[in-house]
């Protein structure tokens, strides 16, 4: 198994692991909740030990309270290594690289999708917000909805949480259906067009510590950089584009080891 | 000069995430689900 898959599940596991939820529902509230994630990995999963980092932005904005935490982890983590850690750490997107591995037709997402995720970032996860006080982007967001929604939901014994599912909880399963479908036939299509974290760690891949170079002497654009990478960034061109998650499988595959990971 | 630039980034970003601390985020983030739970999981 290659180190990167390694890294996905260990990462998983160690934000998805408060087993006492199992055997005697609920959720985990304890002090490490004060800690979020670097990554998409909802609050309200009955197993999570740490915070969405997405969410509590939210909740900052939406309380008008500038979020100095989360912007200071953001920036630290996407300074040192960009976008990293959407390619190691991520459940969603280790999900997602799952079901791309399904034998099914595969389709190419045209690029202007790629910027999808800031309209999402700006104008759902902050805007919005910002305006009426509530955290929209959590309402729409599909991997609440599979680690927390359908959890709970499923687990309920009382029976006082499922007298609640309105519209918002099936327009909520309609967008995760949507993009397990789609993720299906398209690499990593959520992290792709509508991760806000993605969106924000994008814009650090070009100052990072780490950095992804290409040596134009040894590379004979064969593009098997392309074919390998999970978000199909044409690496040979592009080196530190906005979707480059670092996951390292282009340096790997490249036939004349043009590509390298160095720090800056 | 650029390794600088970068460390001095790192620096602000690390001190943001203490000041934040120091003005009770850690605290404010452990409350988040109370507020937005149902949010995640799509019920009002």
């Amino acid at each position: 198994m290659k180190l990167k898959r390694i890294v996905q599940i260990i990462a998983t596991i160690a934000q998805n692991s408060y087993l006492p939820a199992i055997f005697s529902g609920g959720l985990y509230q304890g002090v490490l909740k004060r800690a979020c994630t670097p990554i998409l990995n909802c609050w309200g999963c009955p197993l999570a030990w740490y915070s969405c980092p997405m969410g509590a932005l939210q909740h900052f904005i939406g309380l008008r309270l500038f979020p100095y935490y989360i912007i200071g982890l953001f920036g630290a983590v996407g300074m040192i290594v960009g976008r990293m850690a959407c390619g190691w750490l991520c459940p969603f997107g280790f999900l997602q690289d799952m079901l791309y591995k399904v034998r099914s037709v595969k389709l190419r997402l045209p690029e202007w999708c790629s910027y999808l995720k800031y309209v999402m970032l700006v104008g759902v996860a902050i805007i919005v917000p910002y305006l009426v006080g509530e955290p929209w982007f959590c309402k729409l967001c599909p991997n609440g909805n599979l680690i927390a929604g359908l959890p709970l939901i499923l687990t309920d014994k009382s029976g006082d949480l499922r007298a609640l599912i309105g519209w918002h909880y099936y327009m909520k399963m309609a967008i995760l259906i949507f993009i397990v479908f789609l993720s299906i036939p398209i690499k990593r299509f959520f992290c792709r067009t509508f991760c806000p974290i993605g969106a924000i760690y994008s814009i650090f891949n070009r100052f990072s510590f780490l950095r992804i170079k290409v040596d134009k002497d040894k590379c004979i654009e064969c593009e098997s950089c392309q074919m390998v990478c999970p978000m199909h960034v044409p690496i040979y061109r592009s080196p530190n584009h906005i979707d480059c998650i670092r996951c390292l499988d282009c340096v790997k595959v490249c036939p004349t080891k043009a590509i390298k990971h160095e720090p800056r | 000069m650029k390794r600088l630039i970068f460390i001095i980034f790192v620096v602000i970003f690390i001190a943001s995430i203490i000041y934040g601390g120091k003005l009770g985020d850690f605290e404010e983030t452990e409350t988040v689900g109370s507020v937005m739970c149902l949010s995640c999981m799509g019920i009002e």
